[in-house]
């Protein structure tokens, strides 16, 4: 039956629906700016009818759901960009950094400073016994010495800076873990209900996207909609409402063996501690050890080896020589045990340093313009003796400089690339799920035009009523 | 497809970010006047520069040690130009003095004084030094070589310059073989240290100095020694035997300026090519890692255009919203 007290009730649930679209419109409108935010719309029906003898009648509009406008595809995919993102970026953070440490662009670096180290033992072979020529042989050893450990150090310096961040990310896995575990739970209660909600998700996906963004994850959700979030494919960090957290420890320095302090390790601490260092290769965290472990160990291997080269070869031709003093048996270099360390350890040695006559260059005692084993040093610039007798010391050098440079002209170019993909995705994903405040500004509009109209039902049905009292006055 | 005011927003300032980053990195280049100033600008580039660098310190090295050995082999040529000169006089004193007929006994012992006085210069231009290092007595260079009875306390040493990768020239002649006669050391032979066997002696092949059988006559002291005897005991025969070796040793002072000669020659060469290569290596650094400046003025203006045209569209775009057209 149409009653004038139907029709309060239609105009109020046509004021009830057009508030909560504004509310919604005005959610939006608030959220414009907050990351990860998918817009939310309002989905109204017509409410259940009331049959009437032959008649049926509506009872009003009701909100349905407010739901949120996303793709799970995209969204996907913008975690999987992201995580490449920030792995190339981190990558590209160290490797120009390692680049630096060569200095070559100005030719400032270690290819100038070996090169003039083997020219001035050339210098010296022109006059063997010159005092002042002997003093320019050991102040180019000593910068070719220092230049070697500023690099070692430098580098050093760099996977210390690495460890550092990587303590941080670790940190941050933990506690975007925990987020993502709270939000778990927080949406299965909020959920059991059957209605969706749709903030809580958004907040859950922004943290597995920037969980994504540090680490390879996967992610499944099970029956109460919650996630199961696994790194790398094998390491547990949510399950349901479970937790695994991470954590780091560094191999402490053993004096026994004269090993330095290893690397910063990864471990999971479930049920089993593990190490997880190397299973772990993608996003920020996984480029941040491909950089360390990779990278800077070969630079550090390689100097470390040119270090060595350097030292024993100038050593072996060395002590076989007279120096102007008239000793011999002597070497140049502190005489270094082999390749490990080389690039911290390197020295000259304790008589070169102190004496100019300790310098050897003459095969035969008391002729003081010998100078045979000064060109067979000056001729180790040339000589082919490393990686398999292909490559002169400076060759080895240059090599691993361009080695680098390769990598990091590389990892800029994939980073500009990966920029555009990733901003190419967030404007589809903008464009289905972001905010447009026209469009919203239209919708207020819109939703204020409905409750006004709705409000005008209630008036006149309070009309109606009105005239209807009135006749018994 | 819808359009928010973010991805606008996001639109904007990634292309005007991109196209600052293209300004600065021509402003760097301009700046510079340099393509490469990272070794990842150009790897393979950077890669050939850091051996064309090598490759200019070693010139210059080289430079260095070729006028080195040029002043050294220069002043030992001159010096044997001044024995020669010496035994030319005293071949010219023994042939006057060589017939009974033509001088008496007293006129031979004055051109012994004569002799004596050859004698002298020789032995001081065979001590001779350039700074403090004798320059006939092999390595031993801190060593007076001839003491006054022309006795040789120098050694055999070859004192080689590297004047070009891997070219060695020897810089000196160890007064043993010049002024003794004696044989000479085999400049193939090894020598026994590692790295220097290749390449050595490779310009300049070696003049051998002839073997002589005869040593004590090839002596140049012993022999004008022996002429001042002879002079003075007015032993005909005596003078006469000394004609024979004179000339030898005149010969062999000639051969050896000849071999200097021709080492200078060797050093003259290595400059030579050594300035080729220089002008080379520059043209090669500069077209690797110079930059074309008319190419970034015209990138730079291009760029400049663009970043003015978007950010006068930004201006258009950012500013109206709805909202401006509802009041």
């Amino acid at each position: 039956m149409s009653s004038a007290v139907n029709m309060f009730n239609i105009g109020k649930s046509g004021l009830m629906a057009s508030k909560s679209a504004m509310n919604t419109t005005g959610h939006n409108i608030a959220n414009v700016n907050s990351e990860g935010y998918s817009r939310q719309s309002v989905e109204t029906n017509a409410g259940p009818t009331i049959p009437a003898g032959r008649l049926t009648f509506g009872t009003g509009a009701m909100t349905k759901s407010i739901g949120r406008v996303n793709d799970e595809y995209l969204d996907r995919r913008i975690h999987t960009e992201n995580r490449n993102f920030g792995n190339i970026e981190e990558k590209n953070t160290y490797l120009s950094q390692t680049e630096q440490i060569f200095n070559e662009a100005n030719n400032d670096g270690l290819n100038r400073l070996a090169t003039n180290f083997f020219n001035e033992f050339r210098k010296l072979s022109t006059d063997p016994s010159n005092e002042a020529i002997r003093a320019g042989v050991r102040e180019a050893s000593k910068q070719l010495v220092d230049d070697i450990r500023r690099m070692n150090s430098a580098l050093t310096e760099v996977q210390k800076n690495i460890d550092t961040r990587i303590e941080g990310y670790v940190r941050e896995v933990n506690s975007l873990s925990k987020e993502v575990r709270d939000l778990n739970l927080l949406i299965q209660k909020a959920e059991q209900s059957g209605d969706m909600s749709p903030d809580l998700r958004d907040q859950r996906d922004l943290s597995l996207k920037k969980l994504g963004g540090l680490v390879d994850i996967s992610v499944s959700k099970d029956k109460n909609s919650r996630v199961t979030v696994t790194m790398g494919g094998q390491v547990a960090l949510v399950t349901g409402g479970e937790l695994t957290e991470l954590s780091v420890m560094r191999t402490p320095p053993d004096p026994a063996t004269g090993k330095k302090e290893g690397r910063l390790d990864i471990f999971s601490n479930g049920a089993t501690p593990e190490k997880i260092t190397d299973k772990i290769r993608m996003g920020r965290l996984g480029g941040l050890l491909d950089v360390r472990d990779k990278d800077i160990t070969a630079s550090q291997d390689n100097i470390d080896e040119i270090a060595y080269a350097i030292s024993k070869n100038v050593n072996d031709i060395h002590v076989q020589g007279y120096g102007k003093d008239g000793g011999t048996g002597r070497f140049f270099f502190k005489n270094l045990d082999g390749a490990e360390r080389a690039s911290e350890l390197i020295d000259l040695s304790a008589d070169v340093k102190e004496n100019l006559g300790a310098i050897a260059v003459a095969k035969e005692a008391n002729a003081p313009s010998d100078n045979r084993l000064a060109i067979a040093i000056s001729g180790l610039s040339t000589m082919k003796g490393m990686d398999g007798n292909d490559l002169s010391i400076t060759d080895k050098y240059n090599s691993m400089v361009s080695e680098v440079a390769v990598k990091t002209a590389a990892s800029e170019k994939s980073l500009i690339f990966q920029k555009d993909v990733l901003s190419q995705l967030e404007s589809t994903r903008d464009s289905l799920s972001g905010v447009s405040l026209d469009e919203e500004t239209a919708n207020l509009v819109r939703y204020q035009h409905a409750y006004a109209a709705n409000a005008k039902v209630l008036s006149v049905a309070d009309e109606l009523m009105q005239t209807v009292l009135a006749t018994f006055k | 497809m819808r359009v928010t005011e973010n991805s606008t927003l996001t639109t904007v300032r990634d292309s005007l970010n991109k196209s600052r980053l293209r300004m600065s990195e021509l402003q760097k280049q301009n700046a510079s006047l340099k393509r490469i100033n990272a070794p990842s600008d150009d790897p393979s580039g950077s890669a050939k520069l850091m051996t064309i660098r090598n490759d200019s310190i070693d010139n210059s090295q080289f430079e260095k040690n070729s006028n080195l050995a040029k002043t050294f082999l220069n002043y030992t040529d001159s010096s044997l130009e001044d024995v020669t000169n010496i035994l030319v006089r005293a071949k010219e004193l023994a042939l006057g003095q060589a017939s009974a007929a033509a001088n008496g006994p007293s006129s031979r012992l004055m051109v012994a004084e004569e002799i004596n006085n050859l004698m002298n210069e020789l032995s001081s231009v065979a001590n001779r030094r350039l700074g403090d290092r004798y320059i006939f007595s092999g390595y031993k260079t801190n060593q007076q070589p001839f003491d006054e009875k022309g006795r040789y306390a120098g050694d055999d040493g070859k004192i080689m310059v590297e004047v070009q990768k891997d070219v060695f020239v020897g810089m000196n002649l160890p007064g043993r073989e010049v002024f003794l006669g004696a044989n000479q050391v085999d400049p193939t032979a090894p020598n026994g240290v590692r790295g220097l066997e290749e390449g050595a002696n490779a310009v300049s092949p070696e003049l051998a100095i002839k073997q002589s059988a005869e040593r004590p006559n090839d002596d140049a002291f012993r022999t004008l020694e022996s002429l001042r005897i002879s002079l003075m005991t007015n032993d005909i025969d005596g003078i006469r035997a000394t004609l024979d070796p004179l000339d030898k040793i005149r010969d062999r002072v000639i051969t050896a300026r000849a071999q200097v000669g021709s080492r200078v020659q060797g050093i003259d060469t290595a400059i030579n090519n050594m300035a080729r290569n220089n002008v080379f290596n520059a043209e090669l650094q500069s077209s690797i890692e110079d930059t074309d400046l008319i190419q970034v003025v015209s990138d730079m203006a291009k760029e400049e255009t663009v970043l003015r045209a978007s950010l006068q569209a930004s201006n258009k775009m950012i500013q109206p919203t709805l909202l401006d057209f509802l009041k």
